[in-house]
This record gives structure tokens, C-alpha cells and sequence, in this order.
């Protein structure tokens, strides 16, 4: 007869799945030996199952019901995309590159696939007066090498017409008529001031935040896309800082400041800053955004327009860029989404989502448009090649 | 659309609830989809991923079939059952390792019970686990823990704890009847009449 802890090896090793046939024979003859044994086969293989219900602690609903959903949503999108139709698929890129614009609909959800050259986030300015020479921001001291001095770069746009500036970390400023730029040339610390009126695509780093300084208040976009229209020509001093995703901050950087304290934004939010008073209020994102005035000039053919009706029951996108695209889920659905900015541009999105789509589905569904894959390590959404 | 029909069950939705209403589908996902991966571990011994992915193919199925369902049935029970059933046919159709399955097939009944755990009686279930594993004595319970929840084999555990693989099956064979002293309470009622013999006479 086996013995107990023999027998015990025996079963223990049966559980893991690492008998023999010889073993396997041994234990099964033992269990069919008696009732008793038969009993506390089952009791050790119970325990053992037991012990399993412990590793459902990692469960959470949560990404269990956005999975469901994701799962349910895929199979029943219907998608076609894109394996099949990849040469077309590349064509079509290649054609709109020269045009302009193309369009690739995916049957159901009309996602759009447009490559152009747009800027990704636009920072409007209008007329400033008195913008120069400010102190520096306390929070963001100078990063400059040592031994090396910084070489300060002006550029005064004295013609009538735009004129587009490219800077070293990749963001792209178009500078109007009568405005004038003061930044250092490398442009370690993203510090750019500003007297006049430009629009900015800034270049996502979020180890560097992008500060724009001007007539006494500074903006600083912090690591997401983010929008900031000032408002018109209005005689009075007045600066409208509309926040639509992502986050900003924005100081005085003068004594006497009408602004006290340094004010975080947050989407839907925006502030008006004159020399007098300082608001905040929030704003309907579904409101037009005419500040941003379409730039004829450039190989540029439309104008992103920022997600419309994002309190209401859906979102949409239409044609905006990629990135933009990515931060305002990453907003919405308050995860972090990770790319690189060489794998997303001149990649831009049209589609329709609900609001109770869970990030998955919209994910899968977006990266499918844009021959981009992505993984995901906890909260965090990786989008890649 | 939220269809409120009289007399249903407060405790357990019906499928009057979820057959339009997409939240009440949702609350009835999260309350039970732990128990049921519990469930399915206990009770047909899967691994965590292989339960979850059965719960997931349960649900789906509600979810299809929840419009064309009998009215006042409980959906509870409904996705019980055809949770079941579902392992029982992979079980069947070997998707799930041979010689495990020829085991639990025959030690089932051929119509499993549906007594299912609530959530509140699966946290409870994880502490006591959690006790009676960290009653063991230390070594004990970091063998136990790295082959049954790391899945590490004999070997390699030997390595890591610097042991004998000798020492490694021993300990573990311990642990395991320790645990089943310990845990009993909760294994006595599973006791069910079971024949084996049919399974080993060929």
C-alpha cells in the first residue's frame, strides 16, 4: 500500500498536471481502493480549486464591462477595414498627400483617414500690446547648458501676410503681420514670448511644458492639446483663454496683476483676463470656434474643429489630427494615451462616437483607421506602429 | 427605455430590466461577473484567464439573447446555467487539458448544481483562503504560493528557495492537506455522491 504523504505527492502533482502514466495508474487505483479514498480525492482536489478563487482578486469589473463592451462593439461594427484594402489604402494616402485631401470611409462609422498638413493645436493670440521684456516665469527656471550662452532669437513679422516659423522642439508657430516672436533659438525650455498675434502647434513633450508669455500673464500647456483663443479686435485688452482638452496654467508674471493666483483650466473651462478682472467661466465646446481663422495662404485645406457636444451623449471628430484626437480621449476617458509624434501626424479622424463606448472600442476602431496599433499596460494606452 | 414592470425582483434583476436597458446590464455584469469566475474556478478547476473568458462567452450570450427571453425568468440563473454548460461542452471537446477533464467530467453530475457564490461570499472566501495560506509555515507557504499562483514547477521553485525538489514535493503535498484541514468547512458541502468506477474500469 502507498503511503500518505506518498499518495499526497501523488495527487498534489496530479493537480499541477505532472503524473506519468505509471503515477497516473498508482493514483487511480488508490482513489478506486475505497469510498474514503474517492472522498478525500475530491476534498484535496476541491482545496485545491479553492485555492484558485484567490486570484480573483485581480478581477476588476470595471475593465471587465469595458472589455465586454469592446468585444460586443467590435463584432458588431461590422468592420471591413483595412488588411484587404491596403493598396488602395496607400494610394489613396499618396494621392491625398499631393492633393490635399482624400477621404477612405470605413462603412459604418465614416472614419476618415485624411492626411494633411494642419496645425494640431492652435494658440490664437490677438493684438497684445506691451508683451516684452517680462520676467521670467519663477516656475520655470532657464535650463540652459553650462558655458553655454543661449542665443536669442527675434523674429518681427513686418509684412502683412503670415509667416510660418518652424522651432527646434518641432512646434510650428504662424507668426501674423505686425507681431513679433523673442525665444532662445534652442529652445531647451519650450519659452516663447509674444507681442502680436500667432497660432501655435506645439510639439507634445510632456517633460517640457510649452509656455507662451504675453502682456503680463504666461500660458503654459501642460503635457496634453489644449486650445487658447483670444478674443478679437476688440480695443479693450482682453485675452480668452479657452481650455477644450488637456491642461493649462496660467500666471501673472507681473507685479500689480489683476490675476492673483495662477489659475488651472480645465476642459470646457475658459478665462478672460484683462487688466482689470480675471474669470473664469465654463463655456459650451460645442460653440464655433471662430477665432481660429483658416489660413489660406498655406497647403493647409481645413481648419480641425474641436470635438462638438462633449457634455451630451456623443462625440465626434472631424478631421482633426491625430494627436488632438488621442489627448481629448485620453481626457474624456481619464486614461493616458502614450505615441509618438512621428508615427501620428499628417494622420487625422472623422467619426461619431457615444459616450457610454468604452476607450477600447473607440481605440480599436481608431487605430484601425489610422494603421496604428495599440497596447495597453494598466490605464495606460500605448499607440504604435 | 427603462421598462418597469410590476412585481419584479428587486435583488435579481429580471429580464424585463435588462433586455432594454443597457445600464441595468451593466450593474448586472459587475455584480456577478467575480462570482462567476469563482464559480468556474471552483468548480471545474480553470485558471483564472480560462474563467474569466468562459464568464465572457456567458455574457455574451445573455446579452444576445436577452430580448428573446421568457419573461420573469432570473438572468442569474439563465447565465449559471449556460455557464455551465459551456464548460461542460469545452471540457468535453478537450479544450481544456485531457487528463484534468476525464476527471472532473466524471466527478460532476450530469446536471451541475447552480448554486453559485454572491460577491459578498466571494471576499469572504478570499480572506479566508488568504488566512488559512498565511497560517502555513513560511516555506511551506511560499512553495504552495509559487506553484499554485505563479505556476512555477517543482524545479524551479527548488532553485529560487534554494531547496531540494524533493523538499519542494513535499512541502507542497503538505500544504495542500493542510489547507484542505483548514478550508473544510467550505469543502463538506461539495461532497456529493460521485461514482468513479465507471471512470476507471477501461
Amino acid at each position: 500500500m502507498e503511503s500518505n504523504s506518498q499518495i499526497n505527492e501523488l495527487l498534489t502533482r496530479f493537480l499541477i498536471n505532472d503524473l506519468n502514466e505509471g503515477e497516473y495508474a498508482r493514483l487511480v487505483s488508490w482513489i478506486n481502493a475505497s469510498e474514503e479514498n474517492q472522498r478525500y480525492f475530491l476534498q484535496i482536489r476541491d482545496t485545491w480549486q479553492l485555492t484558485a478563487v484567490q486570484l480573483t482578486a485581480q478581477v476588476n469589473e470595471e475593465e471587465e464591462w469595458r472589455l465586454f463592451q469592446n468585444t460586443i462593439a467590435v463584432r458588431d461594427s461590422d468592420v471591413v477595414y483595412i488588411r484587404d484594402e491596403e493598396e488602395r489604402v496607400n494610394t489613396l494616402i499618396e494621392e491625398q498627400e499631393r492633393t490635399g485631401k482624400a477621404i477612405i470611409y470605413r462603412r459604418l462609422l465614416h472614419l476618415v483617414v485624411a492626411a494633411a498638413v494642419i496645425i494640431l493645436v492652435g494658440l490664437g493670440w490677438t493684438y497684445f500690446l506691451n508683451g516684452d521684456q517680462q520676467p521670467a516665469v519663477a516656475t520655470k527656471p532657464l535650463q540652459e547648458v553650462d558655458g553655454i550662452i543661449p542665443i536669442i532669437q527675434h523674429e518681427t513679422n513686418t509684412t502683412g501676410k503670415e509667416k510660418s516659423i518652424m522651432l527646434s522642439d518641432g512646434s510650428m508657430v504662424v507668426l501674423f503681420g505686425n507681431s513679433e516672436l523673442t525665444y532662445e533659438k534652442h529652445f531647451i525650455n519650450r519659452h516663447i514670448k509674444l507681442k502680436g498675434k500667432a497660432f501655435f502647434k506645439v510639439a507634445k513633450d510632456p517633460g517640457r511644458p510649452f509656455t507662451v508669455e504675453s502682456d503680463g500673464i504666461a500660458i503654459t500647456a501642460l503635457g496634453t492639446a489644449f486650445t487658447v483663443n483670444a478674443n478679437g479686435f476688440a480695443k479693450q485688452k482682453q485675452v480668452i483663454v479657452k481650455l477644450y482638452e488637456g491642461k493649462v496654467v496660467v500666471k501673472p508674471i507681473t507685479a500689480n496683476n489683476p490675476m492673483k493666483n495662477e489659475v488651472y483650466l480645465l476642459p470646457g473651462q475658459e478665462l478672460v483676463y484683462d487688466s482689470k478682472t480675471t474669470s473664469v467661466r465654463t463655456f459650451e465646446t460645442g460653440s464655433k470656434n471662430t477665432d481660429v481663422k483658416k489660413e489660406e495662404d498655406e497647403p493647409v485645406v481645413d481648419n480641425p474643429t474641436l470635438p462638438v457636444n462633449t457634455k451630451g451623449s456623443w462625440h465626434m471628430y472631424n478631421n482633426q489630427a491625430l494627436s488632438q484626437v488621442l489627448d481629448h480621449l485620453a481626457v474624456t476617458y481619464g486614461v493616458s494615451i502614450v505615441y509618438n509624434e512621428k508615427d501620428v501626424q499628417q494622420k487625422y479622424f472623422v467619426g461619431q462616437f457615444k459616450t457610454t463606448d468604452s476607450i477600447e472600442m473607440i481605440l480599436t476602431l481608431v487605430t484601425k483607421a489610422t494603421k496604428l496599433k495599440y497596447t495597453r499596460e494598466g490605464n495606460t494606452f500605448i499607440v504604435h506602429q | 427605455m427603462n421598462v418597469n414592470l410590476p412585481g419584479k425582483n428587486a435583488e435579481d434583476a429580471s429580464f424585463d430590466e435588462l433586455r432594454f436597458d443597457d445600464a441595468s446590464f451593466e450593474d448586472f455584469f459587475k455584480k456577478h461577473f467575480l462570482s462567476l469566475c469563482a464559480f468556474c474556478q471552483f468548480k471545474f478547476g480553470l485558471d483564472l484567464d480560462m474563467a474569466k473568458e468562459v464568464v465572457h462567452t456567458g455574457f455574451i450570450k445573455l446579452w444576445d439573447a436577452r430580448k428573446n427571453l421568457a419573461p420573469g425568468l432570473s438572468p442569474k440563473s439563465y447565465l449559471y446555467k449556460i455557464i455551465t454548460n459551456n464548460v461542460l461542452d469545452s471540457l468535453k471537446h478537450g479544450k481544456i487539458r485531457e487528463q484534468y477533464a476525464q476527471f472532473v467530467l466524471q466527478t460532476l453530475p450530469e446536471n451541475a448544481p447552480t448554486n453559485s457564490f454572491d460577491d459578498l461570499s466571494v471576499k469572504q472566501l478570499q480572506t479566508e483562503i488568504n488566512a488559512a495560506i498565511a497560517e502555513l509555515p513560511e516555506q511551506m507557504r511560499r512553495v504552495f504560493e509559487l506553484s499554485r499562483f505563479e505556476g512555477l514547477k517543482y524545479s524551479e521553485i527548488a532553485e529560487q528557495l534554494n531547496i531540494s525538489v524533493k523538499t519542494v514535493e513535499t512541502q507542497m503535498s503538505r500544504a495542500l492537506a493542510k489547507l484542505r484541514e483548514k478550508l473544510s468547512a467550505h469543502l463538506s458541502y461539495l461532497i456529493i455522491a460521485l461514482i468513479l468506477s465507471d471512470l476507471f474500469k477501461n
